[in-house]
């Protein structure tokens, strides 16, 4: 899966943050502990302070564990 | 060539204690054509009559007559899409007109989701009201907590609870985070890192294991094998002590209600739930919690349930393990119900009133 990754100042700038008025980022690991985002985050980014997001590096994600229930 | 002169009172024109003649004209009707909210008639009346009456109309149903007062407050009654109502005002029986029609009235809570929503769409708001004067005129008035339509299109629209559409906690709007995608049909998390907050905590809100309903509207199959968790809650240990509803491992789904004493418990196990479409558990007055799909009761014994309520907000499209997302959910959702406990012939309501406002907004219904 594509997704979009971030430095490590980048995951945290974002944390917790909205990227628009009903939405908050969810920056997650991979499988090597890189933080990333994904395509709904970016495309649906209108808060100015995150803009960014829209230039951000894609590289293959990778999921770092089996979420089982 | 004869001339003639006729003397004469027209019936419409009798002279009423003047001698200006009384004549009713340019009757309307204005206000929000929302249940509880009033409607006032405004007109012209030349002379001076002795008696004004205002007769308001559902239809050809008198619903209302008054001789002091100009307005009329619309009732649960009127709501409906073709009320058409309208005022007739008269005056001392000699001449009388009838104003303007306004044929939609809108129930208070359509009325409030399509403006919390933004929500225009003439088809959905029809719907919508119709859906609502099913609720109303059922028990599930006052048994859903949460109705979610996810309508809309926006991540602006699909968050707001239809029963109490504030954009707040305590009205359980949800609070989406990561990754979705938006479509008329509903919204869809990316099943890696997309889910939402319901903000609805069921111990904090003091539900009751024998009286809770989780119901789920899930547009895309699951896949056999994927382990995915639509909609739940549980306490962060080995999915003991959990409320949800699941794509379970090993090919089968299976809906969970609450797990106890170490062992996960599901309600029932291993039954033949849908790949898609409408899915429920629920219990009904005592702990034994019974699975239902496309709103028939699913095959499989209900299974009483031994656990308690994990004291954690329950997540859409993924489960909130002991306040972390996991098992995030793939699939495009319809709607999401969090109710009191509902009898099978309840959920055959709640089933049929999802299916028709579907239907009737033009979206996709399973099956």
């Amino acid at each position: 899966m594509i997704g979009y990754k971030l430095t490590p100042t980048q995951a945290a700038q974002i944390s917790g943050k909205h990227f628009n008025s009903s939405s908050i980022f969810n920056q997650v690991p991979d499988i090597n502990g890189d933080y990333f985002i994904f395509e709904g985050e970016v495309n649906y980014c209108t808060n100015e302070v995150y803009l960014w997001v829209k230039d951000l590096p894609q590289a293959e994600y990778v999921a770092p564990i089996n979420n089982e229930i | 060539m004869k001339i003639g002169i006729g003397i004469g009172i027209d019936r419409t024109q009798q002279l009423s204690s003047g001698s200006i003649p009384v004549v009713v004209s340019g009757v309307n009707i204005a206000g929000p054509p929302v249940v509880n909210q009033t409607l006032t008639v405004s007109y012209t009346i030349t002379g001076t009559p002795t008696v004004i009456t205002r007769r308001w109309y559902r239809g050809a149903t008198l619903i209302s007559t008054s001789t002091s007062s100009d307005t009329y407050v619309l009732t649960q009654a009127d709501a409906g899409n073709t009320s058409n109502i309208t005022c007739n005002v008269d005056a001392d029986g000699v001449s009388n007109a009838t104003s303007n029609t306004i044929a939609q009235i809108l129930t208070v809570r359509t009325a409030a989701f399509a403006t919390s929503t933004g929500i225009v769409n003439t088809t959905y708001i029809a719907a919508l009201n119709n859906a609502d004067i099913t609720i109303k005129s059922t028990v599930l008035d006052s048994k859903l907590i949460i109705f979610r339509p996810y309508m809309g299109g926006t991540a602006d629209t699909v968050k707001y609870n239809f029963m109490n559409a504030l954009n707040t906690d305590s009205a359980f709007r949800m609070v989406q985070s990561g990754s979705w995608d938006y479509n008329a049909d509903g919204a869809k998390p990316n099943g890696v890192n997309g889910y939402a907050n319901s903000k609805f905590n069921p111990v904090v809100q003091g539900a009751s294991l024998s009286n809770f309903c989780l119901a789920f509207y899930q547009l895309e199959a699951s896949t056999s094998g994927e382990s995915r968790c639509k909609i739940g809650v549980d306490n962060g240990v080995a999915a003991i002590d959990m409320v949800g509803l699941a794509n379970y491992n090993a090919g089968l789904q299976e809906m969970g209600m609450i797990g106890g004493a170490g062992v996960a418990q599901y309600a029932p196990n291993a039954v033949n739930p849908p790949a898609n479409g409408f899915t429920a558990v629920s219990t009904n007055g005592s702990r034994s919690a019974q699975h239902y799909k496309h709103g028939g009761v699913a095959n499989g014994a209900p299974v009483t349930q031994t656990g308690n309520f994990p004291n954690f907000e329950i997540f859409e499209g993924a489960i909130n393990r002991g306040g972390i997302p996991a098992t995030y959910f793939s699939k495009r959702i319809g709607a999401s119900i969090v109710s009191l406990g509902l009898s099978a012939a309840e959920i055959v309501i709640l089933f049929n009133m999802i299916q028709t406002l579907r239907t009737e907004a033009g979206l996709t219904i399973v099956p």
